[in-house]
């Protein structure tokens, strides 16, 4: 179980690191998406079940939808 | 040389948190704020004052119902500023790659989600789960027909219909609630038993309208974003 | 002091260094988003105890050392008005994009490194 909770914690530190400095746009999204259902996995661990649910269904599935959405309205967003 | 900077200001942010976080005494529950919101649930089971299972829900709609409210208003002024900002946002974004499988899948699953949805905030009193879960399900499955093509485009003026009557029934309700008991959102609703469906007054009455309220905002935040006519 | 607190604090260091250092609007959106997401779990973890479990009552029995369920309730409405907020700063980029035809903040201002 402890074991469990230093890999979740050391993907989601490297997660985070990465959806903040990698240059492709779109990866940066999914990393952020990849964080979001750590997260909530880390929420269930926490025992707070509902705040697990709300971040499983908001961070990666509709948040992660109205960041592409964007993403490609803005046509890739030309990164330097 | 700017990253060296904002690497060297985080730092000394999470230096400063680490520290604060440590002095901090950890206390128990018995010494916080919310062990009366447990405390009166559970052990004057005679005369509970209110009787959701779910302590979270108890929290956010019986004791903190008006703190909703608010909430529930921020998202709408949310949502009306995204259709401000992309009202003159002409072309609409077309997904190429919505096949037959994909229309033909999203239709059989669509149904099936919205009932996953209703169940969800239905039983959001004594399951983990509730208003704002199940809407956001509800919001899923739009996203989901609309990438599957398109199928969802003449319900906005549904979606908007449905989002001003859920929260105008809620202020209605918290209304009655000071006509009768003195109180904005009052209890007048029989309470019940703890843990049955018809429990807990007006509890799952107003999660049932958040739920509705949060699943056709969210949708109509979604086909805001992609774009086209807001009629 | 447990591993979730540390784990939120990461996150909202590594967020404080993206909103300082990226220079693109769209990055500055996702280290927001990861900054919240730190926030989020560092307000539940303070509400959380080692051998509590989850504030759900089943009806026989009494509840015995749940975990502190005004943190949670606080959180759930946070999740819900962050997707908001974060739609609400798209749309602006989205118009920002439209207005100057470039996201990219160095550019715009005109300063050199």
């Amino acid at each position: 179980m402890t074991l469990l909770e230093y890999v979740i914690v050391g993907v989601m530190f490297l997660l985070g690191i990465m959806a903040v400095e990698v240059r492709n746009l779109f990866y940066s999204v999914i990393f952020l998406s990849a964080l979001s259902i750590l997260a909530a996995f880390v929420f269930v661990l926490m025992r707070a079940p509902d705040v697990a649910m709300a971040e499983a269904a908001i961070g990666s599935g509709l948040l992660t939808a109205i960041l592409l959405f964007t993403l490609k309205r803005v046509e890739g967003g030309k990164n330097e | 040389m700017k990253k060296l900077l904002a690497l060297i200001i985080s730092l000394a942010l999470f230096i400063f948190l680490f520290q604060l976080v440590m002095e901090t005494p950890s206390k128990l529950l018995s010494e916080r704020v919310s062990s009366r919101y447990v405390q009166k649930n559970v052990l004057s089971s005679g005369e509970a004052e209110e009787t959701s299972a779910n302590l979270v829900t108890s929290v956010v709609l019986s004791y903190r119902g008006l703190d909703t409210l608010g909430e529930v208003t921020v998202l709408f002024a949310a949502a009306t500023g995204v259709a401000f900002f992309m009202k003159n946002v002409k072309e609409r974004l077309n997904f190429l790659f919505s096949s037959f499988i994909v229309q033909t899948g999203a239709r059989v699953v669509s149904p099936l989600l919205v009932t996953l949805g209703i169940y969800i905030f239905i039983h959001g009193h004594l399951t983990p789960g509730g208003g704002f879960q199940g809407g956001t399900t509800i919001a899923i499955t739009t996203l989901l027909l609309y990438v599957a093509g398109g199928l969802v485009e003449r319900k906005r003026t549904v979606f908007r219909t449905l989002e001003g009557l859920s929260g105008s029934v809620y202020v209605l309700i918290g209304l009655m609630g000071l006509a009768v008991g003195g109180a904005f959102l009052y209890n007048f609703l029989p309470l019940g038993k703890i843990g049955e469906l018809f429990s807990s007054g007006i509890v799952p009455v107003i999660y049932v309208l958040i739920g509705i309220k949060v699943g056709s905002e969210l949708s109509n935040l979604v086909l805001h974003t992609t774009g086209g006519d807001n009629s | 002091m447990n591993l979730y607190t540390f784990t939120s604090l990461l996150l909202i260091a590594i967020g404080v260094y993206g909103l300082l250092s990226q220079r693109h609007l769209f990055k500055m959106l996702v280290s927001l988003s990861v900054l919240e997401l730190g926030v989020n779990i560092l307000l539940v973890s303070i509400g959380y105890s080692k051998d509590g479990v989850a504030p759900i009552l089943t009806p026989p029995e009494q509840i015995i050392n749940p975990v502190d369920p005004l943190p949670q309730a606080l959180v759930l409405t946070a999740i819900v008005i962050g997707v908001g907020t974060t739609a609400l700063m798209s749309a602006i980029i989205v118009k920002i994009y439209k207005r100057t035809g470039t996201l990219d903040l160095s550019s715009n201002r005109g300063e050199d490194e």
